[in-house]
């Protein structure tokens, strides 16, 4: 079966530069991939998720042919991508930064048309493509088509990129943090077509995001990234099971000190729980196999110190657990 | 502080404020000491000292479009942050770097038409139009010889990485190379003949000697042919350097 995207032990390094003095220096090395290898799938959202220089947007510039990796191989559609750069682009639609990315004094139809035409793509065939995505995209209803790109709301700027990456129409989009500081409109909005473009129309979609309830809702399967290192793949659900089976208590409660509970949970229940403050009180959360069992002993300590219980939840982990768990899993 | 900073951490800087007044006074002293007054211009170089320095002016402004363009340009799209889109087309960067000067081309050769004709006119009556044209068509010329020597120069800009500092060092280099300010025809051979490399150099004594001897000799002719041949000369050159520097692009990743 040929993959969209299939990257092969991908390392990169960055070297750079600290001035120890006027004419001094000192090379400092730093590893942003350290061997990650996947596959993607036509018809598939690929999620890379990870916190902030994990290694998401290296990993995203160098499937795009945007930078070179230090060693490992890249292949677009079966075909090695670094030795075929022409054929390899052509088939990539590629969204980067949401917040710039266009020329400031041409309009959004105009900076579509610079691109387009840059593109290679034939003027009738590129004047129909920019009408389609403008609608798709609801930029002619918010004005985009013929407002000047400096005059943009970030919601507008974030479709406008999304459209130039499917100006081409091509069969594999890389998508870099799409819907960083969007309104959940606009976010909701290019979630959804997204979708549409993995699963009806068949294209390979690899999404990074730092998001987890983001990745876990486009995502048909997801990456863990962290410190150049993939530390776990599999779908939502898949990534979930792999965490020892533990379910949460979440409690909020109105009174009490931080330090109380912990010592007084600690001692009688011989967990270490997670306790911070938030707006309506203490939150308390401890992960347990099997919550029933501790419950009561749990409401019998609330009860002892005379707080007020305001809610009381018991949830499966979310991703961020499951990253957390994987990423902690790495550093140790 | 931060200025301190700013100029003592970058080299670049540093060297081209120190060169800076050397070269300009080099041109000064050069061009003065040749000139005189108006009426010992007009004897010793044979055309008034107006035209010749508007003339000047235009090639200057029309010839260095391509270098002004292309070492901008692609900095500007770094800045922007359009430059990744512009290295993933799959348009040739050397098309697109040529096709970059087209536009200020034409927009500055309508500026000549609006600045030279009159002057020519004042000074020439109908047979300046005709000359204003010639020198017209002449500088349009000489940008073009110019374009692949230029893309190997704003290459140099770009892989240095020193923008507008190296910018600020070359530019007046090119000016004293190309002798658009001063009488390049006077120049001893010995000297000449290190810059006939430079098919600016060549086409800027062309339009020089048009001025002054009223028409194309074959002499000038030779020269044109010289630029032209260095021009393809410098072309498998630009290709290279140009992707020289978007190599250098892709090892450190394009700009976000």
């Amino acid at each position: 079966m040929r993959y969209a995207i299939e990257a092969e032990k991908i390392v990169k390094r960055y070297v750079t530069k600290k001035r120890k003095g006027f004419l001094k220096s000192e090379i400092e090395v730093v590893e942003a991939l350290k061997g990650i290898s996947f596959k993607i799938r036509y018809g598939e959202i690929v999620g890379l998720l990870g916190p902030n220089g994990a290694g998401k947007t290296t990993t995203i510039k160098i499937v795009s042919t945007l930078l070179l990796p230090d060693s490992g191989k890249v292949f677009i559609d079966g075909v090695e991508a670094f030795k075929n750069l022409s054929y390899v682009r052509e088939k990539i639609g590629i969204m980067l930064t949401v917040e710039k990315g266009f020329f400031p004094k041409l309009t959004g139809r105009e900076n579509l048309i610079y691109f387009g035409t840059l593109y290679g793509l034939e003027r009738k065939l590129l004047e129909k493509r920019i009408n389609y995505l403008l609608d798709l995209l609801e930029l002619k209803e918010l004005g985009g088509s013929d407002k000047l790109y400096e005059e943009f709301s970030l919601g507008m700027k974030a479709r406008l990129a999304f459209a130039r990456a499917l100006l081409k129409d091509p069969p594999i989009i890389l998508l870099d943090e799409p819907t960083l500081g969007l309104d959940p409109v606009s976010a909701r909005k290019i979630r959804r077509i997204v979708k549409d473009l993995a699963h009806k129309e068949g294209k390979a979609i690899l999404y990074t995001t730092h998001n987890m309830f983001e990745a876990e809702i486009v995502c048909d399967r997801i990456l863990l990234i962290n410190k150049g290192v993939i530390v776990s793949e599999g779908t939502p659900e898949e990534l979930k099971n792999k965490i020892p089976k533990l379910k949460v208590i979440r409690a909020v409660l109105h009174g009490g000190s931080k330090e109380k509970f912990s010592k007084l949970i600690s001692s009688s229940l011989n967990l270490k729980p997670e306790i911070k403050i938030v707006e309506r009180g203490l939150e308390v959360k401890l992960a347990v196999k099997n919550p029933e069992e501790i419950l009561n002993d749990l409401l019998k300590i609330f009860n002892s110190a005379n707080v007020d219980v305001v809610s009381l939840n018991i949830e499966e982990p979310s991703l961020e657990d499951v990253f957390i768990y994987f990423a902690k899993g790495v550093i140790e | 502080m931060f200025v301190a900073a700013e100029i003592i951490r970058r080299k670049t800087i540093l060297f081209s404020l120190i060169l800076w007044p050397y070269i300009i006074m080099a041109f000064i002293v050069l061009l003065g000491s040749s000139m005189g007054g108006m009426s010992h211009f007009q004897q010793k170089i044979g055309t008034n000292p107006v035209l010749f320095f508007i003339t000047g002016s235009f090639l200057l402004i029309v010839s260095l479009i391509f270098f002004d363009e292309i070492s901008s340009r692609f900095w500007y799209d770094e800045f922007i942050g359009t430059l990744p889109y512009i290295i993933i087309a799959p348009t040739s960067k050397t098309m697109l770097a040529l096709a970059m000067g087209f536009p200020r081309l034409i927009i500055n050769v309508l500026v000549g038409l609006s600045s030279l004709i009159p002057v020519y006119f004042i000074l020439k009556s109908f047979p300046g139009l005709i000359e204003a044209l010639v020198v017209i068509a002449l500088s349009i010329f000489s940008a073009l010889t110019f374009s692949t020597l230029a893309i190997i120069f704003s290459s140099l800009v770009l892989i240095s990485g020193g923008g507008w500092r190296v910018l600020s060092i070359l530019r007046p280099l090119i000016m004293l190379i190309s002798g658009v300010l001063y009488p390049r025809f006077l120049l001893p051979l010995t000297i000449k003949f290190f810059t006939i490399i430079f098919p600016l150099a060549n086409s800027v004594e062309v339009i020089q000697l048009f001025l002054v001897q009223g028409g194309l000799t074959a002499y000038s002719l030779m020269l044109l042919g010289l630029a032209t041949a260095f021009a393809l000369l410098y072309a498998p050159i630009s290709i290279r350097s140009l992707r020289t520097w978007e190599h250098r692009v892709l090892v450190k990743g394009a700009k976000t």
